[in-house]
């Protein structure tokens, strides 16, 4: 497949479909709220609408939807700049154990009925961020500093198991939190509030930007370790820079959704293919792509069984997997 | 004595503590065409990357200008000297003008973007290494060869005060073999570009070089003008090659011919 030259076009087709998602995504629920309500509501000021629905749609789905949105494309991005930095389609900051180390976290915050709230953020998300941030760290140091990257994925595929066995170990002795504990780790965005966007939201979005305003070093840095020192990129503290940043941005999406899989890999692997590897490009689109897919999942999870939900992270996995698989027999030589 | 902008002094190294080198010095002059022959194994790569300080040299053993290389930032090295490596495996869907453009990275701050005189630069070196019409192919789906010449423009694009090449012909047919070579003795000779190149084939050595250094084992053999290093001495003992001086019936300069 030849990528996709109108970059500009595809930008704003995105743009365009993010905008009317967002809508939709407004009107629709177990509470029926018309179409055109819905855009009133956003266009003019008018108090004339129930106040219900103003609720609704001002304090319950436009949080979850804007949530979502960030979310989705905090995971595209940084799963677009690992996949760059590791030369490897499967990397994402999950196989640094971010996901199992926030997990964790969470299984032991909930076993012990931790109660603290810092910036409007309850415990769950702190226990969650400060899991992943503290296992991606570990791993990082046990593996040489990054010095290889074969050694990097295999310790935290290694930390991931052995954090996994340890949350079984808690869930086991604390049967009474398996349901919280295994619903919040198949990722959801029923408790997203206006506090979660104003904390994950700027770490998410301004981090995105500081990698794109890197682009170059990171095009760089996918040619190979020597070719990158030879055009004068410092190729260990700029990975782990790169590195640091995206874990951050991950682990903040992770502490407000849970863990939601396929989305930083699936959607950085679509890009590669249809529109060219440069990060220029990528990691707008990265953000665009990835804020709209999962939009997409989560007003599914909400509404496909209304009044029931499901957990996101299982709509995502449900689409994401077999097209991976899709991906991986017919595209092998995205990256080397 | 020529001080050289290159020197290589007393340098001892080796992977992992199994010492390749022991006390090489060579030094190159500026603006000079420098070939290093050398059989397999002989230790010319790795002299290069510890040039480019892509392998970590000790103090004291490279200077350039005078000045200690491993006191120097990468983006220093990037902006004196470029490198053309022996295996330029790459597989990802850049296009080629993209590739090029990289070349002008080390000039560039970060979170600045390109200028016109970059994108000029750019354009010179796509049209001297003869692949204009190849700048918005992607470089996963072109020639062993076009690839060669893209990393070579790349490296123009990098304007090095050195050019650091690992086999630039290998992938080359003969006419562009001939091409590449003479577009960068051209370069050494207009804008006084040293060029550093590990080269096989021992007439290219002779018909382009201005100084050749031998290699065998991590030490060096012989070096100096190309006809005082290729001598049938110097083939038997480094090659156990049998060889006759010829001159080139076209260019007058020596010419090689092994016994079969
Ligand atoms: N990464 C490495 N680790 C250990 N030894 C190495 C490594 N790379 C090269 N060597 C060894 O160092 C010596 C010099 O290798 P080098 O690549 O410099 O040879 P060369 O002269 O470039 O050969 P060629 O003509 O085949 O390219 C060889 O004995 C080689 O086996
Ligand atoms: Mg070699």
């Amino acid at each position: 497949m030849e990528p996709v030259r109108h970059l500009k076009i595809v930008f704003a087709l995105l743009i365009l479909f993010l905008a009317a998602a967002v809508f939709l995504s407004a009107a629709m629920g177990s509470a029926s709220i018309p179409f055109s309500d819905v855009m009133r509501m956003f266009t003019s000021p008018d108090k004339s609408f129930p106040s219900a629905f103003r609720i609704i749609i001002f304090q319950i789905r436009l949080p979850r939807i804007i949530l979502s949105v960030i979310v989705g494309m905090g995971l595209a991005v940084s799963g677009a700049v690992f996949q760059g930095i590791f030369q490897n389609p499967m990397a994402n900051p999950y196989v640094l154990g971010v996901s199992s180390g926030a997990a964790f976290g969470v299984a032991v915050g909930m076993a012990m009925g931790f109660e603290v709230s810092f910036l409007g953020l309850g415990a769950i998300s702190i226990a969650a961020f400060t899991g992943g941030i503290l296992t991606a760290l570990f791993v990082y140091f046990i593996s040489g500093n990054g010095r290889s990257v074969f050694s990097l994925l295999l310790s935290g595929i290694a930390m991931g198991f052995f954090l996994s066995a340890l949350m079984s170990l808690i869930m086991y002795l604390n049967r009474n939190q398996i349901e919280n504990i295994v619903y919040w780790s198949m990722g959801s965005f029923n408790t997203a509030s206006w506090d979660k966007i104003a904390v994950a939201g700027p770490v998410i979005i301004l981090g995105s930007l500081f990698l794109m305003a890197f682009y170059r070093d990171l095009n760089i840095l996918v040619l190979g370790d020597d070719t990158a020192r030879s055009l004068g990129v410092s190729v260990r503290s700029r990975r782990l820079l790169f590195l640091l940043v995206s874990t951050v941005i991950t682990a903040s999406a992770v502490s407000v959704s849970g863990v939601i899989g396929f989305v930083g890999l699936i959607i950085p692997h679509i890009l590669r293919i249809l529109t060219g590897p440069d990060h220029k490009t990528l990691i707008p689109l990265s953000m665009l792509s990835g804020g709209l897919f999962l939009l997409l999942a989560d007003t599914l999870s909400r509404t496909i069984l209304s009044p029931t939900e499901l957990p996101v992270g299982i709509v995502t996995s449900l689409f994401g997997a077999p097209f991976f698989i899709y991906l991986l027999r017919n595209h092998r030589k995205v990256l080397p | 004595m020529n001080r050289g902008v290159l020197r290589i002094n007393n340098l001892d190294w080796g992977f992992n503590g199994r010492n390749i080198f022991n006390s090489v010095n060579i030094s190159i002059p500026e603006g000079s065409f420098t070939g290093i022959i050398g059989p397999n194994g002989a230790g010319k790569t790795t002299l290069l990357k510890l040039i480019l300080k892509l392998l970590p040299p000790d103090r004291n053993s490279i200077f350039l200008n005078n000045r200690d290389i491993t006191g120097f930032t990468r983006k220093d090295i990037a902006r004196k000297m470029s490198y053309v490596s022996q295996t330029p495996g790459v597989d990802f869907g850049f296009t080629v003008e993209q590739m090029v453009a990289m070349g002008r990275n080390p000039h560039l701050r970060s979170f600045s973007s390109e200028t016109s005189e970059d994108r000029a630069i750019v354009t010179d070196a796509l049209r001297d290494t003869q692949i204009e019409y190849l700048s918005s192919k992607d470089i996963s789906k072109i020639s062993g060869g076009e690839l060669q010449r893209v990393i070579i423009a790349r490296a123009l694009a990098q304007k090095p005060a050195i050019l650091a090449l690992d086999e630039p012909t290998n992938h080359l047919d003969l006419n562009h073999q001939m091409k590449i070579l003479s577009l960068i003795r051209e370069l050494s000779a207009e804008k006084g570009i040293t060029v550093i190149a590990v080269l096989h084939d021992f007439n290219h050595a002779l018909e382009y070089c201005d100084n050749l250094i031998l290699m065998n084992g991590g030490a060096v053999v012989a070096s100096g003008l190309p006809e005082d290093v290729i001598t049938p001495d110097n083939m038997d003992t480094v090659y156990h090659l049998e060889i006759v001086m010829e001159k080139n019936p076209f260019t007058g300069k020596p010419y090689m011919v092994v016994r079969s």
